[in-house]
């Protein structure tokens, strides 16, 4: 019995799948990126959520709390800074959103890959940007707030050093710590992804 | 990958060894799948290893060596993870479709699919004209090894199929 004529006539008859092409190929290839595409857009978008909880909460508190214009005011830089915030990281979002990771993307992965890496970039350089500008103010505002609501007025907060000492001392701490704290966040929730988005466009241009 | 090759050619390479080898992929996920869909899913996830395991190719073996080492792993990992997943009293594939195969070839075909995992790849690559070296290497046995076990699949099929 000749098994190796038997297999010749398996191998004709059996193993007819259709052609493995370039555009097969290339599916396959992106599906190594697709993982961290969805999960910095999933990310960028919990980050969009914690932006409009923000934008939320603020006016709430404001309906609970202000009641005088100072505070007023306070709360409004508040709200106005999320807002801001939450414009940015949307329309990101939105520019992500637009792209279908996954479905027919393998022709333009590396434009795709320079696209997520851009995008995410940019959010988190905005975010320190804001976040360096926005925390001095949080915590000028977080000492202003209960001085006002205890029917303090600004002249009079101004006036005072111990309270002025007290401020700068906490800008002092709390700023840098906090820079530092935003930073060390986001780096553990986005620098693996972008470290392998950066390692796969490298490898694509390689090969 | 060959390092001296120019970079722009080097993803074309990839593609076109691929498609030039592609019958070593199609075999393998015949040999331990019967489900079309399946089949498939298991094509893009040798392919994708494949890619991911590229950048440690350095040419010192045949390609379709490589390759079918690369497909075969993928596969039978597949396997194991579809044991742990499955209970033994569930179905696990849906019926093949019915090919046009003589009886002999069928009755190969099936004792074939009815060996051990690593006995299946063994006699497809014996009867694809492998060397016992080039088989030994693929499937990390040693070479006397593939020699013995060969013997006695090649036995035992042909018992088989004179019996029938």
């Amino acid at each position: 019995m000749d098994l190796n004529a038997i297999w010749k006539n398996i191998e004709k008859e059996k193993f007819k799948s259709p052609n493995i092409n370039k555009a097969a190929i290339m599916k396959a290839i992106s599906k190594e990126s697709g993982s961290p595409l969805n999960e910095l857009k999933k990310r960028l978008t919990y980050k969009m959520y914690w932006a409009l909880g923000f934008c939320l909460a603020i006016p709430i508190l404001m309906l609970i709390f202000v009641k005088n214009t100072e505070m007023f005011i306070v709360f409004s830089i508040l709200e106005t800074w999320y807002l801001i915030a939450l414009a940015f990281i949307w329309y990101k979002v939105r520019q992500l959103n637009k792209v279908e990771i996954g479905l027919d993307m393998g022709n333009d992965l590396t434009k795709l890959i320079n696209l997520f890496y851009k995008q995410t970039k940019q959010v988190l350089k905005f975010e320190e940007w804001m976040g360096t500008l926005f925390l001095p103010l949080a915590v000028i505002c977080g000492m202003l707030l209960p001085l006002f609501y205890s029917g303090l007025e600004i002249s009079e907060i101004l006036g005072n050093t111990k309270i002025l000492i007290v401020a700068t001392v906490s800008i002092a701490i709390i700023v840098p710590l906090g820079i530092w704290a935003a930073k060390a966040m986001n780096e553990h929730a986005f620098q693996k992804y972008l470290d392998q988005l950066a390692y796969y466009k490298k490898r694509l241009e390689e090969l | 990958m060959i390092k001296s090759e120019p970079i722009q050619t080097k993803k074309e390479t990839f593609i076109e060894l691929v498609q030039n080898h592609q019958g070593i992929i199609h075999k393998v996920i015949y040999l331990y799948e019967d489900h079309a869909e399946t089949r498939e899913d298991l094509k893009q996830e040798v392919l994708l290893q494949a890619w991911k395991s590229y950048k440690n190719f350095r040419g010192e073996a045949k390609f379709s060596t490589w390759l079918y080492r690369v497909a075969l792993n993928t596969v039978l990992s597949w396997r194991r993870k579809q044991r742990l997943e499955f209970t033994s009293n569930m179905p696990r594939h849906i019926a093949e479709q019915p090919d046009t195969l003589s009886d002999e070839a069928e009755l190969l075909w099936r004792a074939i699919k009815s060996l051990e995992d690593i006995d299946r790849s063994l006699i497809s690559m014996h009867l694809d004209g492998y060397s016992n070296e080039e088989i030994a290497d693929i499937l990390g046995i040693s070479v006397n090894n593939t020699g013995v076990k060969l013997h006695r699949i090649k036995k035992n099929l042909s018992q088989l199929l004179s019996k029938n």
